[in-house]
């Protein structure tokens, strides 16, 4: 044994480390107590999560069947282009983030938006731009979160896609919606609209394309 | 929660292989029987690598409740004992601690010759960690890892996230400066 082992071995046999025990397992037990307070929390959390997730999921499902609208396949245009939506939650800032990327080859990363609160969800007007097969730039599109009445006053050509997104999902789960904005001549196109509304479900939106 | 009464354990259950079964009974009886016997032994040993007291005993505290959390870990049968299970807990506490300061990070390498020193008789424990401690981190730290509680180089490396020649150069330095401290006291 080295000669500094011996010492303090000899050492802490016989002093006092001055540690108040008595004070430091009442620190211990009230830690443990704490971390137990904290555990219940969590579980409860995860519990009342996992209550929620199921609920929505259930609601979420039926109201998507209620109000779901896809045109027919055969009515269809050539889908010459597509916008794709990429939606990601956060539960704790109620932000949404919406991400237009790249679907088709000819559909580049467009650009991304990002929404802001809820609160002030409608304030915002986010530039969309669409580039064709050929990496020319076609025409600027407004993502423009109109008001209802705006909405009824616009000469709506067609109402492509209504789909309900819930905004409370964990914002570790990415879901990507399709978005199709079927544009069969994109010279025509004056307008891609989309509305968004909020409703006690989620967040919901329907965009309108405006021929000139 | 309330405090347990476990005078009767401690007196007639002084192995350590016992404490297990109490863990296995009553998780905080166990728990409370393993303070009242070692306590003291991890203070002193998070003395050593922490200079102040208080943080010393969160790390203390610390220890005991990991032990409390992962007491099922401890394999009686890999042949170590329970306090030194408990021993390793309370020191890579205590070398979590230290890493927050990042005192890790330098990578030295050099020769080593030996060093002999010898401690004066006169020499108190306070006078033994105090002399230790002053040689600065991570000198102390690898010193007393080595010297003192037994670890390798290599053990000590993994530890610490150092190479190996690094650690071995830091307890050459810290070897030569003890050296010279003591020799000067003398």
């Amino acid at each position: 044994m080295n000669p500094i082992k011996n010492k303090i071995q000899q050492f802490e046999s016989t002093e006092n480390s001055g540690l108040d025990k008595n004070k430091n397992w009442e620190n211990i037990l009230s830690r443990l107590d704490t971390e137990k307070k904290q555990q219940n929390k969590k579980y409860l959390y995860i519990g009342i999560l996992g209550l929620c997730s199921i609920l929505s999921f259930l609601f979420g499902y039926r109201m998507g069947v209620d109000h779901h609208q896809t045109i027919p396949d055969q009515q269809l245009p050539e889908r010459h282009d597509s916008i794709r939506i990429q939606e990601r939650t956060v539960v704790k800032t109620d932000t949404l983030y919406v991400t237009i990327e790249k679907k088709s080859p000819g559909l580049k990363t467009l650009k991304k938006i990002q929404t802001p609160k809820r609160d002030t969800f409608e304030t915002i007007a986010p530039t969309l731009v669409l580039i064709n097969k050929a990496d020319t730039l076609v025409d600027e599109y407004k993502f423009l979160p109109t008001k209802q009445k705006d909405y009824q006053e616009e000469t709506l050509i067609q109402v492509v896609e209504s789909k309900m997104i819930s905004p409370h999902k964990s914002g570790r789960t990415k879901k990507t919606y399709a978005l199709p904005v079927f544009i069969s001549d994109t010279t025509k196109i004056k307008e891609v609209r989309t509305k968004w509304m909020w409703s006690s479900q989620g967040l919901m939106y329907s965009t309108s394309v405006k021929r000139q | 929660m309330q405090p347990i009464d476990i005078t009767v354990h401690i007196i007639s259950m002084q192995q350590e292989a016992k404490i297990i079964e109490l863990f296995k009974k009553d998780p905080l009886k166990g728990l409370k029987l393993v303070h009242e016997l070692y306590a003291h032994k991890m203070m002193f040993l998070a003395k050593r690598y922490i200079s102040d007291d208080q943080i010393a005993e969160e790390m203390v505290s610390d220890t005991f409740l990991t032990v409390f959390q992962k007491w099922h870990q401890y394999d009686e049968n890999k042949g170590s004992a329970f306090l030194s299970w408990m021993s390793k807990i309370c020191i890579n506490r205590c070398l979590m601690e230290l890493r927050k300061n990042k005192i890790f990070t330098e990578q030295i390498s050099e020769t080593h010759e030996n060093i002999f020193f010898e401690i004066p008789d006169q020499f108190t424990y306070r006078h033994i960690v105090d002399t230790i401690q002053a040689l600065g981190h991570p000198y102390n730290t690898i010193f007393f890892l080595h010297e003192a509680d037994g670890f390798n180089h290599f053990e000590i490396s993994e530890m610490l996230g150092i190479p190996v020649g690094s650690s071995k150069s830091y307890l050459h330095r810290a070897k030569k400066r003890l050296q010279k401290t003591l020799f000067d006291l003398v």
